[in-house]
């Protein structure tokens, strides 16, 4: 099994290293060797701390344990392993004196910690530390490990996560892990790793065992199980679903758990539930993405809570809304849809009007008109954005409120890709409902024609007109960003480079967690909504919306240092003459 | 597949059964429910798996059927149970032939064959005792081993240990492990199920996720590992020594060297004053020696070390002195240890427990130190301690704090030097005399009247007429709270001439039904062992003594049984069903 013939070499004089000392010696590539003299025997190993790189040539040496000074990490100075969790061990090589010469046997360097780093990074996942993670994902994607593998991995935790330690609220955690690896596979190198690490990061925390769940006994079929969970739901009894859609798993019905999930969550009593939505769309992805054999339990229990959360008595407007919306589908029920002028200005214009009953009345009436759904959801991110790109940020920019219309009304797409029309159909009245429901932000009513803009922004090239949009969200300058980049867009650059760089600005700063859902959410749509003359607004309201919320504080610490580690260079060089 | 028409049997005319009204039957001594619902006939058992309530008195929507007692609900026709998978109801296949309904008991109730498992599982992730019972009781009934049983416990705690407990949290949850299957051995089956539910109990709790430990790489000897166990437990760091435990066992034959370095780590001086590591240890021991590496590595290793590196604080200023004191006897006890004085049968125990408990701290180490010196052998020094131990128990006042506790912290910990002499020599032991004098010495604030032990304890006998009635006046002492007149009545039932073997085993009883059992559980499990080591001893009397007094001040009267009487009732299949019908 050797591979190659490991080498020794040279590395100092005996006199160099005298009793009871250190040397550090470098070998090339940036590498680091720590020589000590421990009572005239010589033990060589890597000189940077596997934990976070402090030259070892600086730490302390009791009965064979060699302590890193910084965070107190041991080591076994001659085999190398470590004594403590959340790190991993230390490279040793065998050393000899010739002649009053050091000469160490440094071997091959190839890497086959991968079992090792994928249990660091699963350490890293249970206790939530980024660096830990941050640095395992480093390291296995410089060893050649397929991203696949990681994101498995990841994937996994998060499904025994949810499962054993959390609520309903878990759906924030899928969002940012579908989001962070989709937004990620858009960049390379150190960009995609802070996106994973971020997706990462919301996929961690406890999970223990649990009891495993069991189908039904039978005789039971898809027939039953439709409608009891159906009955859950309405009822509020999630802990009744899970085994009914485990059930249906195994009886060979699971392509049509997430249709049925959809169809329970876009019912009249689910408006305001808005996260229900978004959140089954980005299961539907996961399943999608890693089979069912890898996402079955994240889609079982999380959809199960979703589904038959508790949804407390609705005040007096969500009754009415609730009312008026089921009197509208039993009007839509079984009339022909005939194919009628889509007026997107007046459909706007009826959203906005902060009258429930208004607002209805023009969702119905763009469905019985036969308007295709794809383009009523366009009109509904496009006015999303428009609102993002405009609202004040005076006092409150209402950005949660808004980037919910924004991520709700791109969900619808999945809807009805997943659970078909009716279901879209009925979505739609779910994204009327939050537009109403933020009748409180005080934007003002513009039809989705925007006018012409004056100004093309005064810059040489398309890159010195990023360089000064991504200043101005760096400064915070939230007043002006908004019309730098309708500027830019306007004098011809392209939105898809400026995209990129408002994507990469985000996820370097430490709002990147919360900006995930939106960012991705505005390169999908992008594109779905090309050709639509209010499309740029999507832009600019990213832009706005990363430049009022950013705290200038540098997240990517963790993840410059992680790319540093892995390829060798750490702090030892900061320590070293 | 023809001849299973044969197992159909009647049990209703069709015009008995109504929409909305159900019935309860009985077929072969089994209660059934019969439903009619939206046209067909359903037929169940009648007992709600989870609680026993008749589901004839549940309600039905949509095929599904809801018990009224806790709201558990059921797929009426395959029995699936939608709030999990532990309790599927059994139903039965119905045939309705002209205008008569029958039903096939025979092939009903397809429960999954590991229903149970799930059962036990479902109880030790969640630390209920009514499922832990049901668990345990259903799983002996259906002639699952309880050696089985017991290595499920064994295994989850290990799990459950790992990553919620420390060493104190561990420690307690161990001893309740290990002193409920040894209480349970001392009984008949039909009466362990309190104690083994108490055992389950000590495993129970959130199994959280955690990478598997790897050995440490490289060429490891044991001198390596044993040299940096020591160092680390010095130093509190038992991440590191759990590591070099798994090291130790991967790297093969030395296991048996384990629990002894254990030993000599926790009889180190700075370790006085958490004597209870001590008592771990010997819990641990015990638990390898009855279950094996293979199933207890996980518990075993984890808590080991923990132990071993647990904070100790920094010590006040007696504590340093008695750590000094301790640590100036260190070469004396390997000198005895290496030449051993010849034996002596002299040795004055009234002395010996006046200078143990005589609260002074010079006088009580000197009073080990002389028994040690002139030859007194290890295991008559160890029953006078224990002994001592029980005798304050069966004397301390019960008006203020008689420090129950504490006491039987003496008992327990006296008795433990037993288990450290056989599993890590003479030298441990010796060292562990120490450790539980200071316990002694410790407790010194207690007010406890010195009379020798050779004294003797009243003399007067029982009246009752027959052993019978005596226990009874005995456990009617205990249930009514007479805490002043109960070691009374126990002292004169042991004069008497009944036996004090039953006596222990009915208090033992007593103890286990009351909910305050779990406080005593390790003391009552010492007695049990005691009572056979100080045979022939005059002051043995008092063990049973202190402990019937101890039970009787803390005692609740809230019948924590009452789960297990109803866990057994549930496994035979008789329940609530029948408090409901007619």
């Amino acid at each position: 099994m050797a591979t190659q013939e490991a080498k020794w070499t040279k590395l100092a004089d005996l006199s160099e290293v005298p009793m009871g000392e250190a040397k550090a010696v470098r070998i090339g590539e940036g590498r680091s060797i720590a020589l000590f003299n421990v009572d005239g025997k010589l033990y060589a190993t890597d000189n940077q701390c596997p934990h976070m790189g402090y030259p070892l040539t600086r730490g302390r040496i009791r009965h064979g344990i060699l302590t890193c000074d910084w965070h107190e990490r041991s080591f076994d100075l001659e085999g190398g392993g470590c004594f403590n969790v959340e790190c991993d061990d230390l490279q040793t090589f065998p050393a000899e004196v010739r002649d009053n010469e050091i000469w160490v046997q440094l071997g091959d360097l190839t890497y086959r910690r991968k079992a090792e780093h994928l249990s660091l990074l699963w350490e890293g996942l249970l206790s939530g530390d980024r660096w830990t993670m941050s640095k395992a994902i480093a390291l296995l994607l410089k060893g050649g490990v397929p991203e696949v593998e990681i994101v498995e991995l990841i994937l996994r935790h998060l499904g025994r996560h949810i499962a054993s330690s959390h609520g309903s609220e878990a759906g924030w955690d899928i969002a940012r892990l579908m989001n962070g690896l989709s937004v990620g596979r858009r960049y390379k190198d150190a960009d995609r790793l802070i996106a994973m690490t971020t997706a990462a990061c919301a996929a961690s925390g406890g999970a223990a065992e649990r009891l495993e769940v069991v189908p039904l006994p039978e005789p039971v079929a898809w027939e039953n199980i439709d409608p009891w969970i159906r009955s859950f739901s309405r009822d509020g009894r999630s802990e009744r679903i899970e085994r009914c859609l485990f059930t249906a798993y195994t009886l060979g019905d699971a392509d049509k758990v997430l249709p049925l999930l959809f169809e329970c969550t876009v019912e009249p009593h689910f408006l305001g539930f808005p996260d229900n939505l978004i959140s089954l769309g980005y299961l539907s992805e996961a399943a999608d993405e890693f089979g069912w054999e890898k996402a079955f339990e994240l889609v079982f229990n999380l959809g199960a809570q979703l589904v038959g959360r508790g949804r407390g008595e609705p005040q007096r407007f969500r009754r009415d809304a609730i009312g008026i919306m089921r009197e509208k589908l039993r009007e839509l029920d079984g009339s022909d849809n005939a194919a009628t002028n889509y007026d997107e200005d007046a459909f706007v214009s009826a959203l906005t009007s902060v009258d429930i009953q208004k607002s209805f009345d023009a969702v119905a009436a763009a469905l019985q008109g036969g308007v295709p759904i794809d383009q009523l959801i366009s009109t509904l991110v496009i006015l999303a954005a428009d609102r993002m790109a405009r609202t004040p940020v005076n006092v409150d920019a209402g950005w949660e409120c808004l980037t919910t219309e924004l991520n709700l009304a791109a969900s619808l797409r999945t809807v009805q890709r997943i659970a078909g029309d009716t279901a879209a159909a009925k979505g739609i009245f779910h994204a009327a409902w939050l537009i109403f429901d933020d009748r409180w932000l005080n934007i003002p009513l513009r039809t989705l024609t925007p006018p012409p803009v004056e100004s093309t922004l005064n810059v040489l090239n398309e890159e010195e007109g990023i360089q000064q949009i991504t200043n101005a969200i760096e400064t915070l300058n939230v007043q002006s960003v908004g019309g730098q980049v309708l500027a830019y867009l306007n004098a011809g650059y392209s939105g898809d480079t400026l995209l990129r760089a408002l994507g990469k600005a985000i996820l370097w700063n430490d709002t990147a967690t919360e900006i995930l859902p939106t960012l991705r959410t505005i390169f999908d749509e992008w594109n779905s909504c090309a050709g639509h003359p209010a499309r740029n607004q999507l832009l600019v309201a990213l832009a706005r919306y990363a430049t009022d919320i950013r705290t200038n504080k540098d997240s990517g610490s963790a993840t410059t240092t992680a790319m540093r580690f892995a390829e060798g260079r750490t702090t030892v060089e900061v320590f070293e003459d | 597949m023809l001849d299973t028409s044969s197992n159909f049997v009647k049990v209703a005319n069709l015009d008995e059964l109504a929409e909305g009204k159900p019935r309860a039957i009985r077929v072969e001594g089994q209660s059934i429910a019969l439903f009619k619902h939206n046209g067909n006939i359903y037929a169940t058992d009648n007992q709600c798996p989870h609680m026993g309530y008749p589901l004839t008195r549940g309600r039905v929507r949509g095929g599904v059927l809801t018990c009224d007692w806790h709201g558990w609900s059921y797929d009426m026709g395959g029995g699936g149970c939608f709030t999990g998978g532990c309790d599927d109801l059994s139903t039965f296949p119905v045939e309705v032939r002209e205008d008569e309904i029958y039903i096939d008991v025979a092939s009903g109730g397809k429960k999954r064959d590991d229903a149970h498992f799930l059962l036990l599982q479902e109880g030790l992730l969640s630390g209920d005792n009514w499922t832990l019972s049901k668990a345990v009781a259903i799983m002996l009934a259906r002639g699952v081993s309880e050696a089985d049983v017991l290595n499920r416990l064994v295994r989850h705690g290990g799990r459950h240990f790992v990553t919620e407990l420390d060493a104190g949290e561990g420690g307690w949850q161990l001893a309740h492990l290990v002193n409920g299957v040894k209480v349970a051995s001392q009984y008949k089956p039909e009466d362990r199920l309190i104690p083994l539910m108490m055992a389950a109990s000590g495993a129970s709790g959130r199994a959280g996720d955690r990478p598997a430990i790897s050995p440490l790489p490289g060429e490891i000897t044991w001198e390596k590992l044993e040299r940096w166990i020591r160092v680390f437990s010095a130093d509190r760091e038992w991440e590191g020594i759990e590591k070099c435990l798994i090291t130790a066992r991967r790297l093969g034959g030395h296991d048996d060297k384990i629990i002894p370095l254990a030993y000599e780590c926790v009889v180190e001086p700075f370790f006085l004053g958490h004597t209870d590591s001590l008592l771990y240890i010997g819990y641990l021991a015990e638990l390898l020696e009855q279950f094996g590496w293979e199933v207890a590595e996980e518990l075993v290793c984890n808590l080991t070390a923990k132990i071993l590196g647990r904070g100790r604080g920094a010590p006040d200023e007696i504590r340093r002195e008695a750590i000094s004191k301790l640590e100036s006897l260190e070469d004396f006890i390997a000198d005895l240890a290496a030449n051993p004085p010849t034996q002596t049968t002299d040795f004055d125990e009234d002395v010996f427990a006046a200078g143990v408990a005589s609260g002074d701290l010079e006088n009580t180490f000197d009073t080990i130190t002389d028994a040690l010196k002139s030859g007194v052998e290890m295991n008559r020094i160890i029953s006078t301690m224990v002994l001592l131990g029980a005798d304050r128990m069966a004397r301390t006042p019960a008006s203020m704090s008689p420090g129950w506790w504490e006491l039987g912290r003496e008992i327990s910990l006296s008795s433990s030097i037993r288990t450290a002499l056989r599993f890590a020599g003479f030298q441990v032991a010796a060292k562990a005399l120490y450790h539980v004098a200071w316990q002694f010495f410790s407790d010194r604030w207690l007010n406890i009247r010195q009379i020798p032990l050779s004294a003797p304890r009243g003399s007067t006998s029982s009246d009752a007429p027959n052993e019978q009635a005596a226990i009874e006046g005995v456990i009617n002492a205990i249930e009514t709270i007479q805490i002043q007149e109960v070691g009374r009545i126990t002292r004169q039932y042991l004069n008497g001439d009944f036996s004090a073997d039953r006596l222990l085993s009915e208090l033992g009883q007593c103890i286990l039904k009351d909910d305050k059992g779990w406080d005593i559980l390790n003391t009552l499990r010492t007695t049990l062992d005691e009572w056979k080591l100080c045979e022939g001893h005059p002051a043995r009397n008092q063990l049973l003594v202190g402990l019937a007094r101890w039970t009787t001040d803390v005692r609740k009267n809230s019948n924590s049984d009452s789960a297990a009487r109803t866990a057994q009732r549930f496994a035979r299949g008789e329940t609530a069903v029948d408090l409901y019908e007619q």
